[in-house]
């Protein structure tokens, strides 16, 4: 363990691979919470509706595609974050990498919720009952996460606290 | 080891299943037909709609970090 960042180091590497992390992490969340276990709404329920076995097996299909690309989101991810770990100017900070967890799932709500729920009308966070305040509740958590997120990083970006490792 | 997963694979394949969307019944053609319909283009362009979106987010967020 060190006690203060190096002289040029930098966490810019750990972050990019933490946002890239939390974004495939949180659209897991979405698809295992929203679309799997709860069946709040699938990828295209507002316009394919579900309560047909076809409407919902084609959604099925479309969630299978939405979860591929949050898979391949977080497997760059990974492999960003390995790359990283194998530089000797970067500082592996455990703050930095948290935060930018929470910034990348921030910014999947706020950009997926604007862009699917609001823009497109895809879906909406509680399809039966269409544009709600489900929608806003989950545009508010990305805000609350990208704060989170971006002030986590930006102290650790400022000066360094005690926790990463060498 | 190989071979025996080949047969398995060669001797599932063919059969109706209700929940295969690649297999041979009404319910998969109905299914296909929705799939691949004259939308399919505007539902894949509309699921990748907030992928460059994102890509710039991180790249703002990258840029702002020391």
């Amino acid at each position: 363990m060190r006690a203060t960042r190096g002289a040029g180091e930098t966490v810019r590497p750990v972050v990019t691979a933490g946002m890239m992390i939390g974004i495939g992490m949180g659209g897991f969340v979405d698809g295992i919470v929203f679309h799997q276990i709860l069946q709040f709404h699938n990828m295209l329920s507002a316009r394919i509706p579900t309560d047909t076995l076809v409407g919902a097996k084609v959604n099925m299909v479309w969630d299978g595609l939405f979860h591929a690309g949050v898979w391949l989101a977080t497997a760059v991810g990974i492999a960003m974050l390995w790359r990283a770990a194998k530089r000797s100017d970067v500082a592996l900070s455990t703050h930095a990498l948290v935060g930018a967890l929470w910034l990348g799932w921030g910014m999947f709500n706020v950009v997926e919720g604007v862009i699917d729920h609001h823009v497109l009308a895809l879906h909406h966070v509680y399809e039966a009952a269409g544009a709600s305040w489900w929608d806003y509740v989950f545009l508010a958590s990305g805000v609350a996460f990208i704060a989170t997120g971006w002030l986590m990083i930006r102290r650790e970006s400022r000066g360094g606290r005690a926790d990463y490792m060498a | 080891m190989i071979r025996a997963l080949a047969v398995a694979a060669l001797s599932a394949a063919p059969s109706p299943a209700w929940a295969c969307t690649l297999c041979h019944s009404r319910l998969a053609d109905d299914v296909r037909a929705v799939v691949f319909g004259g939308d399919m283009w505007i539902n894949l362009a509309a699921l990748f709609a907030p992928v460059p979106v994102l890509a710039l987010g991180v790249v703002l967020a990258r840029r702002a970090v020391r």
